[in-house]
């Protein structure tokens, strides 16, 4: 095995009908100088932070070292165990970046690569460079001192429609929604984010089925057609799994439940027509965004003006644990003032534990 | 009695081979896009995939220079990236199987030496390289959908006997494949080369369009279909799918 990770970059000659010979030294020299005109080096950002860790990798905050000074998010390429050359999944995800433009989806920057030397065993790593977002919903929903109006509520939603709506309409499916990965920057523009899951759907032709894996979705946030069929709620028929659960999850009707929670009725009729059991009867996107909620008082508002009120990032994975009885026990209250000796960093700061 | 039919069927898979092009003593990178398709369609690949492949090989060349890499190396890796694009993974081990056996005719899969993981990290190493070169571009324009299309439309408008009597589609396809052997399927719209297979093929078999004849200009028909092709530049484009058989030495 040991012969995949020798410094092979670019390509030894395998038949000899390459011209040039180089010695091992000339060779690592070759490689360490290689440019590569269309793939920049990582190096043109600094990191600044860890925001993100999970099973696709990590995400760094990073800063552009030219002039412009700009905040960009860095996903690292994971290429660990990789047998079979540049995942798959990554070049899904650049090709479905590609593809998706549109205000509410995370704008790709481009790819960008480290230098191979020894210190890499000749290995360059890869990163997705993306427009930086200040914080994700997760982050926000988890700090008690973040209060969202009905109208801006109605404006996150709206966004998150939006955005659900372009992507359908492009014929991708995210496959991993949830709230650590919707996005919101300072200025309150919700992106969707993580398209590492994601990938194409045709339209299934009269008479055929698509057949695609219903191993997606964080387990939490998975529909119940996703649930049936899995080894989480083992039963030994399906009626057994639904019992499993509806014991767990609750009435598979609407029921009044809800209410106490969410006040406004129309936001109420709205998320029982998102949950309905049967996926044929679910609202889609776009009839979502013509339901009344939106278009009635309080109309859907702004969130920059609230968001102005924090000055710390806010990301579910910056966000301090929660422990049972501890749910409102929250250390960090930030402030203007909290640290004032990073004038540089805009006016956002990042939390260290 | 039983050797003799033993030697005929030798004899025959003996001209079958012989048939073949032979890389080894090829020069430079005159069969490389014969590799690609003869690979692509051992791997199984579609048509379109193997038309990707081709694509990204006459890319990543068009930057670099012929005489720094091992051509069937980066074919390997362009027919690796292209299956991977397009949702159509080809195995790794099964790329460099197939390589290896077209290279070496009638050489067995590699054993799992020295040989094979020199192959496998060099294409596994391309494919990174090619990836690189190409920016992380990898949509190829997809100019079989649209001949796909042309000619659905086609058929209808045709009526059913005389569609039957010609293989138009069959042709049409054929010309947009061998198209990617030539380096200016880069230079044309997807729709353009579409129309201009199709065109071609019409040309050939000697079929017109049914009513074309009654248009001011006879060449209007596919103006329903791609609104900026010019005349001239059909042809053009035409003339360069034809250039692919003058091709030197003769693909088989």
């Amino acid at each position: 095995m040991q012969n995949v990770s020798a410094p092979r970059e670019p390509t030894q000659p395998v038949l000899s009908t390459s011209s040039t010979i180089l010695s091992m030294r000339e060779k690592e020299k070759y490689i360490e100088d290689f440019d590569f005109p269309f793939c920049d080096e990582s190096s043109k950002y600094e990191k600044v932070a860890k925001i993100g860790q999970g099973t696709f990798g990590e995400v760094f905050k990073a800063r552009a070292r030219n002039t412009s000074k700009k905040f960009v998010a860095m996903k690292k390429v994971l290429m660990d165990n990789e047998k079979e050359g540049f995942p798959i999944t990554a070049l899904r995800e650049i090709k479905i970046l590609q593809l998706l433009k549109h205000e509410n989806v995370v704008n790709l920057i481009e790819i960008c690569r480290t230098k191979a030397t020894l210190h890499n065993k000749y290995r360059s790593t890869f990163y997705l460079v993306f427009d930086f977002c200040e914080h994700d919903l997760a982050g926000l929903l988890s700090n008690v001192n973040v209060k969202f109006s009905l109208g801006e509520i109605k404006k996150v939603m709206q966004q998150l429609l939006n955005g659900l709506y372009y992507i359908h309409s492009n014929k991708i499916l995210h496959r991993d929604m949830k709230a650590a990965n919707v996005l919101i920057t300072k200025n309150g523009i919700l992106k969707l984010a993580d398209f590492g899951l994601a990938r194409a759907f045709s339209v299934a032709k009269s008479g055929t089925v698509n057949k695609y894996t219903n191993r997606v979705v964080t387990l939490w946030y998975r529909p119940p057609e996703l649930l049936l069929g899995t080894t989480v709620f083992q039963g030994p028929t399906e009626q057994q799994q639904l019992i499993l659960i509806s014991q767990l999850c609750g009435s598979c009707t609407p029921d009044e439940r809800l209410k106490p929670y969410v006040k406004d009725p129309y936001g109420c009729d709205l998320l029982d027509k998102l949950l309905q059991l049967d996926p044929a009867k679910r609202n889609d996107a776009d009839t979502a965004l013509n339901h009344d909620f939106f278009w009635t008082d309080p109309m859907p508002c702004e969130l920059a003006n609230m968001l102005a009120q924090h000055t710390q990032s806010m990301f579910e994975y910056l966000a301090p644990p929660r422990r049972p009885g501890h749910l409102r026990h929250h250390h960090h209250v930030p402030g203007p003032q909290a640290k004032p000796s990073q004038p540089q960093d805009s006016t956002y700061q990042d939390r260290v534990f | 009695m039983m050797k003799d039919v033993i030697d005929v069927m030798a004899l025959q898979n003996n001209r079958r081979e012989r048939r073949l092009p032979d890389y080894r003593s090829a020069p430079g990178h005159s069969l490389a896009t014969n590799f690609i398709f003869e690979c692509g369609i051992k791997l199984g690949l579609q048509p379109a995939s193997v038309a990707t492949a081709a694509i990204f090989y006459h890319k990543f060349f068009k930057e670099a220079d012929k005489n720094d890499y091992d051509c069937y190396v980066i074919c390997t890796a362009c027919l690796c990236a292209a299956g991977k694009s397009r949702d159509e993974p080809v195995r790794l081990r099964d790329a460099v199987n197939v390589a290896q056996n077209s290279i070496n005719r009638g050489a067995g899969p590699l054993e799992l030496g020295e040989e094979y993981w020199s192959w496998r990290g060099a294409v596994a190493q391309a494919e990174l390289l090619v990836l690189r070169l190409l920016g992380f571009n990898l949509d190829a324009p997809s100019s079989h959908r649209y001949l796909l299309h042309y000619l659905r439309s086609l058929q209808e408008w045709f009526p059913a006997a005389q569609w039957r009597s010609a293989p138009i589609a069959r042709t049409a396809m054929a010309f947009l494949q061998d198209f990617h052997h030539s380096p200016f399927v880069l230079d044309y719209r997807a729709p353009h080369i579409a129309v201009a297979s199709l065109t071609l093929a019409l040309h050939v078999l000697g079929v017109s369009v049914p009513l074309a004849s009654t248009l001011d200009d006879d060449a209007a028909w596919y103006s329903v279909f791609t609104k900026d092709l010019q005349k001239e530049k059909n042809w053009e484009i035409m003339e360069k799918i034809m250039q692919v058989y003058g091709r030197e030495p003769e693909p088989i």
